[in-house]
């Protein structure tokens, strides 16, 4: 089982290949297990090669581990195999919905903090686990509304689904920093109040404003904020906790992606002083 | 409101077949709080959403305009809803949909057919027969495929100043992925597709020029 260990970033096609002969230093990938699963070809080819140089964590949106259908069969088979084929020590997605009625939606969708919904992602969680055959991790997500009928804060909800799928924390910085803006709520007590010894690693990402609400674009650089929450949350769980760069939209250089974790290896280990 | 009638009310609003007031009423009543209107940036991401999933057709959505386009795609999904988790496998359904609907162009449906295995040559998944391409029987690569167009699509795509629309004339086209697992298409002629009929039917096959080609190209695969 390969580790997952410092400061990884997320492949994206443009500069995939381009891992394989960087000097510069590159610690796991994360990928988008839809944009690879289902591929032959080149893309294959391509993922096996950087499974033998890198820690690689799949990372999906469509686990739909908060909707009632069925988990999707084809895509948890593609799951267990791209776990198998890459020897990914876990693998994770989001507290959402992402299909609803058989019909993939392609988005990360926010669920009612209710205890339906806690019960529902629990059971599914450990049923997509079992399947997989590897630990789950499930990431807080940004939500731009609250849905109706809610019962918890987003942090209780956020705790109490990851106790009921016995999953581990995909914590996204970026995350918290969004909603908290987006709902008018501080962003450290929302970190206190997190269950941090089941972090299993961070996000860390940039987002747009866009009217009156911050949309979680990926688009970087990361701000200065979201950098000192960042150091707040390695000083909170007291160690160098895995760490991912995501840059989704407008991608830039390898390089420049390259820069933002060479800085978080600095903001953690100072962090960490 | 349970998960089941939250879901029942919100989806076809994310999907594009309800509108705005009518879910917002639905889901929140007449004192919705104050963020609800942004399940609005929802709709707008799914609605993205579909409009990526045929994103494998760029040269249809040139030559069709980019607001015809967007009303065709959503016209599909209301048809075709999505199914699969790889984005773009969603649009498998969209030239023949298009060949079947009133008044669109035959040759928009010929030129999505066109792009559709142009993207099938690059993705569709390994198989164990291409895996060792110069041992076993004669045989076509897994990713062959010959298909008929009324249309030049590949002398039009392949041009350096394009015309506005495709030389009308009877084509074959070949589709298959190179030895470098590259996507690859061209016009198949009257000689390679003897050669190709002759290896895909087991019958006797010269080892001419043409038999050559086909076999450094990847499309004929086996001991020669």
């Amino acid at each position: 089982m390969k580790k997952l260990e410092g400061i990884g970033i997320g492949v994206r096609t443009g500069f995939a290949s381009e891992l394989l002969t960087t000097n510069r230093r590159v610690d796991w990938l994360e990928i988008i297990p839809e944009n690879w699963a289902f591929y032959g070809g080149k893309k294959r080819k391509l993922l096996h090669a950087l499974a033998e140089k890198f820690t690689i964590v799949p990372h999906s949106v469509s686990l739909n581990v908060g909707g009632l259908d069925a988990l999707d069969a084809r895509f948890i088979e593609a799951l267990a195999a791209l776990v198998k084929e890459t020897g990914a020590p876990l693998f994770s997605d989001h507290v959402c919905y992402a299909s609803t009625q058989g019909r993939p939606l392609h988005e990360l969708l926010p669920l009612p903090f209710t205890q339906e919904a806690v019960e529902l992602v629990g059971r599914r969680g450990r049923e997509a686990a079992a399947r997989v055959g590897a630990p789950l991790v499930l990431e807080n997500a940004t939500f731009y509304a609250h849905m109706p009928g809610g019962e918890f804060t987003e942090s209780a909800f956020l705790k109490a689904c990851l106790e009921a799928a016995d999953a581990r924390m995909l914590l996204d910085v970026n995350n918290v920093y969004v909603n908290s803006k987006n709902h008018g709520f501080d962003a450290r007590a929302f970190i206190d109040s997190l269950p941090l010894e089941r972090v299993s690693y961070l996000h860390l990402a940039g987002h747009t404003l866009q009217g009156d609400v911050i949309i979680d674009t990926h688009i970087g650089p990361i701000i200065d904020d979201v950098w000192s929450l960042y150091r707040y949350v390695i000083a909170k769980c007291g160690r160098l906790v895995p760490t991912l760069i995501e840059w989704d939209q407008d991608i830039p250089p390898l390089d420049v992606v390259l820069d933002e974790a060479d800085r978080a290896r600095r903001e953690a280990t100072e962090a960490l002083r | 409101m349970k998960l089941a009638s939250f879901f029942e009310t919100i989806a076809p609003y994310l999907e594009g077949r309800a509108g705005f007031e009518t879910t917002s009423r639905a889901l929140f009543g007449a004192s919705p709080p104050s963020d609800a209107k942004r399940i609005a940036i929802y709709e707008r991401f799914c609605r993205s959403h579909r409009q990526t999933a045929l994103s494998v057709h760029a040269l249809l959505r040139e030559l069709v305009g980019a607001e015809k386009w967007k009303e065709l795609v959503e016209a599909y999904f209301v048809e075709h809803p999505m199914q699969h988790v790889e984005i773009n496998e969603n649009g498998a359904q969209f030239a023949a949909w298009l060949g079947a609907r009133a008044g669109v162009p035959k040759l928009w449906a010929a030129l999505a057919d066109f792009e559709w295995w142009e993207w099938q040559s690059i993705v569709a998944p390994d198989s164990a027969d291409d895996a060792k391409p110069d041992e076993g029987p004669l045989r076509l690569g897994a990713t062959v495929d010959v298909r008929p167009y009324a249309w030049d699509f590949v002398s039009w795509a392949d041009a350096d100043e394009r015309a506005a629309e495709p030389e009308e004339r009877e084509v074959l086209v070949l589709f298959w992925r190179n030895r470098n697992l590259d996507g690859r298409r061209a016009l198949a002629s009257r000689e390679e597709l003897l050669v190709l009929k002759a290896v895909s039917e087991g019958g006797e096959v010269e080892r001419d020029e043409t038999f050559d080609d086909l076999h450094r190209a990847g499309i004929i695969l086996g001991a020669r």
